[in-house]
């Protein structure tokens, strides 16, 4: 029974995606970093000065209030990438850390391309957005602290959530 | 970590997309496998692992060379961007679509026609993520119990443990069958 059912086991590594989706899959990726003539749905990596360009362009009221949380959360991120210790924790933190970076382009993109959101999603997106600013900033105060590390995973994983209601948010509107 | 893959990811971490592509080559069957074998559905396998791959390199930036492999961070980054797909999943999926989902996982034919094949996949899937990740990693991907511990956060002595109970229950599974 065991032989058999590691025989098979292992014939299971013959299972692979089908070659036109690969190579249609590592194009996409590839050339979204291709420089000025990518498409805002496919800008991997964006400066925070394009995100704040972007909502400046978008709705001056909007980006007022949501640009200064992204600026403290840019922050937190920033401190977060380049304090912590090296362990497993941090290892987790990071990315987590890297999602939020992914979930920050997203809403970016969400931003620009959304015509209309309405104003009860404007101060919702606002209150979220601080709440996940507040739970970075408090990972920097307490990362001098002992023990802080799983907290602070905690609550880094707390702003990725919220930046992840944001994004549904924002999807949802039409 | 082989020497020409540090340099592969220096240079994709500068941004060097050509360098990325090889990783990708390299990766994206293993990831694929991984992830198709969890959520048993070919196209969804195929979304999840685009996804992966895009996250990864929109973040490589953010990974370091602490001492585990790069392959350990991609395998983290997929059973991430799973955990993310049953949480939506639960929210939008009816009963109904997710009894066509498992009769698909059940009767697919597009991998493979063999149905001990099919069998052991199908069984595969009733096991908890846990014991599918060490399953397909131990047994299907042959990777150590070191690189297996590192990807699933557990000791080398949990790892073990897991397996015994996965091999265990797997059996169990195909026996009720």
């Amino acid at each position: 029974m065991d032989e058999k059912l590691f025989k098979i086991l292992k014939e299971m590594k013959k299972i692979s995606p089908e070659t036109g989706y690969s190579a249609r899959s590592k194009n996409f990726i590839l050339s979204s970093t291709r420089g000025a003539d990518v498409k805002p749905e496919v800008v991997l990596r964006p400066k925070l000065g394009d995100v704040l360009r972007g909502l400046s362009f978008y709705k001056p009221a909007l980006a007022a209030g949501i640009a200064a949380f992204l600026i403290i959360m840019t922050a937190g991120v920033y401190y977060v990438n380049n304090t912590l210790n090296q362990n497993d924790l941090v290892v987790r933190a990071s990315e987590v850390n890297a999602s939020i970076q992914v979930r920050l382009n997203e809403i970016k993109y969400l931003l620009e391309s959304k015509s209309d959101i309405d104003p009860a999603s404007i101060s919702s997106i606002q209150l979220m957005l601080e709440r996940a600013a507040d739970n970075l900033k408090e990972v920097s105060a307490s990362s001098s602290e002992s023990g802080s590390l799983a907290k602070s995973l905690e609550k880094i994983k707390t702003a990725e959530e919220i930046l992840c209601q944001i994004d549904i948010l924002l999807k949802d509107q039409n | 970590m082989i020497d020409g893959e540090k340099n592969l990811i220096e240079r994709a971490i500068k941004g060097e997309a050509s360098a990325f592509g090889l990783l990708y080559d390299k990766y994206q069957p293993q990831i694929y496998r991984f992830i198709y074998l969890k959520v048993g559905h070919r196209e969804e396998a195929e979304d999840l692992t685009h996804q992966v791959f895009l996250k990864t390199w929109g973040s490589i930036e953010g990974y370091n060379f602490q001492g585990f492999p790069f392959s350990a961070w991609l395998y983290r980054i997929a059973r991430n961007q799973i955990i993310d797909y049953y949480r939506t999943k639960k929210i939008n999926l009816d009963l109904e679509s997710i009894t066509e989902l498992k009769m698909e996982t059940c009767f697919s034919e597009e991998i493979d026609t063999d149905s001990e094949i099919e069998k052991v996949k199908a069984a595969v899937q009733q096991l908890s993520q846990n014991q599918q990740d060490v399953i397909i990693l131990r047994f299907i991907e042959d990777l150590s119990l070191s690189e297996t511990a590192s990807i699933l956060h557990k000791t080398e002595t949990a790892v073990k443990l897991l397996q015994h109970r996965a091999i265990k229950k797997l059996k169990r599974v195909l026996n009720q069958k």
